[in-house]
């Protein structure tokens, strides 16, 4: 059976990157599963999951190096696979198909306002919070706690080279928190006025390290010589499931022209100008990662690749086999 | 003659409140020593050491921290009190060549501490730096002379971005330079062979005060076991804070980093402002600091400020020596 028109159009636009944003793109790929399910005209079961494997490889391949692209696929090809010895025909099969791919939709809707909610719980009155760059995760923990009545004060880097601290402090100060901006070479020294750390992450290790926007390690560190708790607050679709398998992650260095303006590179051809986006915080220094599942110790970030999104390195270690037969055999 | 100097003052005064805060304390403890030594050079008359004693009094107040001031304002101020309590003819001569002295003693002092430095520099290096230091300016351009093979990260340190001025001033001696945002500092250490940092004041128990975000880079540095060498004048030792004194935090005002019109819509939401100029490193992030009579643990600072001072130090208030000098000054003209 061909591939439906609507699903190629999704897979256009993760590829194209006109779908953007973690969360966005995971919803898209189960979303796109699900109209693919929908649109199964045979009726042979064999046929029907050779299908949805079809779709479910199209779709990895648009963005491979995407951390949420194939934890929405595997939720829902992993409920699939672990009951196929009990499915006798399609529509069973394509029940737990469009029911997993609905599940996680909704869920990974209400995952940031459960972040909220539990992680609130965390926060003290009178608590003093610094937060990195513009994370909605980290902004949905800090207003939910003040929301049910803390009195919070909140400090925000200005996350050069971009200022996304700018759309942090406007956020919070439009809700009516008291919140300062501070630049970020201030980390160090505003850190003894700090309680607790909160940013968000762009990706979860499987050993529990995080990657996010640059500048957050050494906060992660400087939070950790002050012994200032640090949390992290993270959808589960964050974790990264390719790690699991040894793959480093890559951090994207970006143009020079977003640190300094082109007319002074112009100027300075001798002066290199190095713009790394993320960087990597190990598991040591995060006290806990914040997800809509519950607060788990980094380190137990493999349960939930495993628990939720039913990764098992077996599961790698067999498409890597299968794929390496399949040159053999050509 | 008088319109002069008055027109000297003014634009002296101009130049500290545009970069008074914003340039290392070494760059400006020799601009500080040239438009005073112009100001009563010019007219050789009393009164114009009315306008010393101003200058001395608005940069003690724009550059508080900033203990070089301090010493060599002590230094001058000793002197001048002294001429003019003899009363003697040429007292503003006197205090002319005092200031010379005062500027040959800073120079000399930056060479050696290049000198020193740039033996603790070996060929193949990466070294970072924060910030803009003379010192450490000073250092690089001698280990560079010297042909060694060097590199140099630089953060560019905001507030104020004056690592973009390091990065342009060795961009100038050839050298290769990598230019990165603050937030970077740990993600490039593994890259990093050594920290150099100056300073801008290095209190009784060793500690250093330096541009904001060099505390942080010291932390960072000795988590990934990198020395950290700081370039330091012992003119920079504040002997005040072995008698107790607390240095004092400087900050500054938003608009060094942001536009006015996002200040101004920030300041609306209700949003507040936190933009510090210093910040302090502890003894224990420091392996050595580097002085003109050579190179000492942080902790062992007590024995330089015992040779310079006695002890307990003797240092006379710098304020207090001022407003002597200013009585001196009237006493003298009403004659």
């Amino acid at each position: 059976m061909n591939i439906p028109k609507e699903v190629l159009e999704i897979a256009d636009g993760i590829r194209s990157m006109k779908i953007r944003g973690a969360g966005r793109i995971a919803r898209s790929a189960a979303n796109a599963l699900k109209i693919a399910s929908e649109m199964y005209t045979g009726n042979t079961l064999n046929e029907y999951i050779e299908y949805i494997k079809t779709i479910a490889d199209v779709l990895l391949n648009t963005r491979p190096t995407a951390v949420s692209l194939p934890n929405a696929i595997n939720f829902v090809i992993s409920r699939l696979m672990r009951k196929i010895d009990y499915i006798s025909d399609v529509e069973e099969a394509r029940n737990i198909v469009e029911g997993a791919a609905s599940e996680f939709i909704v869920r990974s809707k209400e995952a940031l306002k459960l972040i909220g909610v539990i992680g609130a719980k965390r926060i003290r009155d009178e608590d003093v919070i610094l937060t990195h760059c513009n994370s909605s995760a980290a902004l949905s923990v800090i207003m939910k706690a003040y929301e049910e009545g803390k009195n919070i004060k909140v400090f925000a880097t200005e996350t050069r080279p971009k200022f996304q601290g700018i759309i942090t402090v406007k956020i919070l100060a439009s809700k009516g928190i008291d919140v300062t901006l501070i630049p970020d070479s201030a980390v160090r020294l505003i850190m003894k006025k700090v309680d607790k750390v909160i940013v968000g992450a762009d990706a979860v290790a499987a050993n529990g390290a995080v990657v996010n926007k640059i500048g957050t390690s050494q906060i992660a560190l400087a939070a950790h010589e002050a012994r200032v708790r640090v949390f992290v607050a993270a959808e589960t679709y964050k974790f990264s499931p390719a790690t699991v398998t040894g793959e480093l992650i890559i951090i994207e260095e970006r143009k020079p022209s977003e640190v300094v303006s082109t007319a002074f590179l112009e100027e300075h051809p001798k002066i290199r100008v190095r713009n790394p986006a993320f960087d990597v915080t190990p598991a040591d220094y995060i006290d806990a990662i914040i997800t809509e599942k519950g607060v788990i110790p980094p380190q137990a970030a493999i349960l939930i690749l495993k628990e939720e999104y039913g990764w098992v390195i077996s599961d790698y270690l067999l498409r890597i086999s299968s794929s390496e037969e399949g040159e053999t055999t050509k | 003659m008088k319109d002069c100097v008055e027109e000297l003052f003014s634009s002296a005064i101009k130049e500290l409140n545009e970069k008074g805060k914003v340039l290392s304390s070494t760059s400006l403890a020799l601009i500080m020593l040239s438009r005073i030594e112009e100001l009563i050079s010019r007219t050789e008359n009393i009164s114009s050491l009315r306008y010393l004693a101003e200058y001395l009094d608005r940069i003690i107040k724009i550059r508080s921290s900033a203990i070089l001031l301090h010493n060599i304002i002590r230094e001058l101020l000793k002197k001048a009190n002294r001429y003019l309590e003899e009363a003697r003819e040429d007292s503003v001569d006197k205090i002319v060549q005092e200031i010379i002295k005062l500027r040959k003693m800073i120079i000399g002092s930056l060479q050696a501490l290049g000198t020193i430095t740039s033996k603790r520099i070996e060929s193949g290096d990466v070294i970072m730096t924060h910030a803009y230091s003379t010192s450490v300016f000073m250092a690089l351009k001698t280990a560079i002379k010297e042909g060694k093979d060097i590199r140099v990260y630089v953060s560019e340190s905001r507030p104020f971005s004056n690592g973009i001025t390091m990065a342009e001033n060795l961009e100038k001696l050839g050298v290769e330079v990598t230019l990165f945002v603050d937030s970077a500092m740990r993600y490039f250490m593994k890259e990093v062979d050594k920290v150099l940092l100056g300073a801008e004041a290095i209190a009784a128990n060793g500690a250093v005060v330096g541009k904001v975000g060099s505390s942080l880079l010291s932390l960072v540095a000795h988590e990934a076991r990198v020395r950290v060498l700081v370039i330091s004048s012992i003119m920079k030792f504040s002997p005040e804070t072995f008698l107790g004194e607390l240095i004092e935090e400087e900050r500054t005002t938003p608009d060094v980093m942001l536009s006015k019109d996002i200040i101004a819509e920030l300041h609306k939401l209700g949003v507040k402002f936190y933009v510090p100029v210093l910040d302090f490193t502890p003894p224990e992030y420091i392996d050595l600091i580097v002085t003109e009579r050579g190179i000492i643990a942080p902790q062992a600072v007590t024995f330089i400020v015992r040779e310079l001072y006695g002890w307990p130090p003797e240092v006379p208030n710098v304020s207090e020596l001022l407003r002597r000098f200013r009585l001196k000054i009237e006493e003298v003209i009403t004659k």
